[in-house]
């Protein structure tokens, strides 16, 4: 894996903190940061570091949409926002050099990664075998029995999370694992009832036996 | 804070750290103080002053991720994500004075700061006694 915090970038990140927004977001430094962002999340991503990678990404997008916004030099907040950002940006990247040999090491995933995860917290989970074959899936019903939510609420998460939902009338339509968790994932992260937050982190902590 | 943390238990000295900073604030405000005794204290930004936390909650959010307790760390992420975003409100000059009918008192801004302040370190105080030790082994090394 490359080196996640490098030098340039950290600069760049400073300028941004320093320079208008405009002028950070038409410089060759800027076309930097994205092309190192995006190598640095399939990196992560090939790593099987789905989160991290999404943490990278999320946060990248974040700063390029404060920047934008702070291209209107009326709004005070979008100042703060954009330092914010920038800050974020920097710790995720910080953060990731500092735990680069336990990041740069392949981990499983899927449910059988995250059991091992869970049976083994202190130590880094082992490849699993599944993790050579096809990529795990879940049929809707195995989804709402692991869940117990109700079809609408798996509906409207699936189609906040972005990830492929049935078409009417659909059958036989399974999500991947990996579709799973960024459903659930994005409940934890969005729902304002804490009771359904608590069901997702339960169910995460359980994962179901999942069919190919 | 020069340290990210304890080696053995990072997340329980981000929590001692918080409320250190939560007791200060109720104390004396968002002031700076210089070291001389007459020295003017300065008023400094809710923002800046939470800034001292960042890193190291960021160390651990990414140490959970790395160790597959994603929901873990999402939990930490949001704890103090709210409590920046107060912190941005507060610098904003977005919060009003709010009564509260529990209390039947008016609670100001830098009250409100310090209840998101404290609603966060309770959040993570409570994630914390769900982390095995064990998890933390390494932390401190790297």
């Amino acid at each position: 894996m490359r080196d996640p915090w490098p030098e340039h970038i950290r600069r760049l990140l400073d300028a941004c903190a320093g320079q208008p927004a405009h002028q950070v977001l038409t410089s060759a430094g800027w076309a930097d940061l994205r092309r190192h962002c995006g190598d640095l999340a399939i990196a992560l991503d090939s790593l099987g570091r789905r989160t991290i990678a999404q943490r990278v990404d999320r946060d990248y997008a974040r700063l390029h949409e404060q920047l934008r916004e702070a291209t209107n030099p009326e709004s005070t907040a979008a100042s703060l926002l954009c330092a914010d950002a920038v800050a974020e940006l920097a710790s995720t990247l910080a953060s990731i050099q500092r735990f680069q040999a336990v990041a740069g090491a392949p981990r499983a995933s899927g449910p059988a990664g995250i059991a091992a995860a869970s049976q083994n917290p202190g130590s880094e989970p082992k490849r699993a075998p599944e993790a050579r074959r096809p990529p795990p899936t879940l049929t809707v019903a195995a989804f709402i029995e692991w869940t117990n939510f109700s079809h609408s609420t798996l509906n409207k998460y699936a189609r906040l999370a972005k990830v492929p939902t049935p078409r009417r009338g659909e059958r036989n339509f399974r999500y991947t694992w990996a579709d799973a968790r960024k459903i659930l994932e994005t409940i934890i992260a969005q729902a304002s009832d804490r009771r359904i937050r608590d069901k997702c982190r339960t169910a995460l902590k359980n994962p179901p036996e999942i069919t190919q | 804070m020069s340290n990210s943390g304890s080696p053995n238990r990072p997340l329980a000295r981000l929590v001692v750290e918080l409320y250190d900073w939560i007791g200060r604030v109720r104390g004396s405000g968002l002031l700076l103080r210089r070291e001389g005794f007459d020295d003017p204290a300065q008023a400094v930004r809710a923002v800046d002053e939470l800034g001292q936390f960042r890193e190291p909650a960021k160390a651990i959010i990414v140490w959970l991720e790395l160790h597959g307790r994603d929901t873990d760390a999402a939990e930490a992420d949001d704890a103090m994500a709210g409590l920046r975003e107060t912190a941005r409100q507060y610098d904003a000059g977005e919060l009003q004075s709010l009564f509260s009918e529990r209390s039947d008192e008016y609670f100001d801004p830098l009250d409100q700061l310090i209840e998101a302040a404290s609603r966060a370190a309770g959040r993570l105080e409570d994630l914390d006694g769900t982390i095995p030790h064990t998890l933390w082994r390494g932390f401190g090394d790297a």
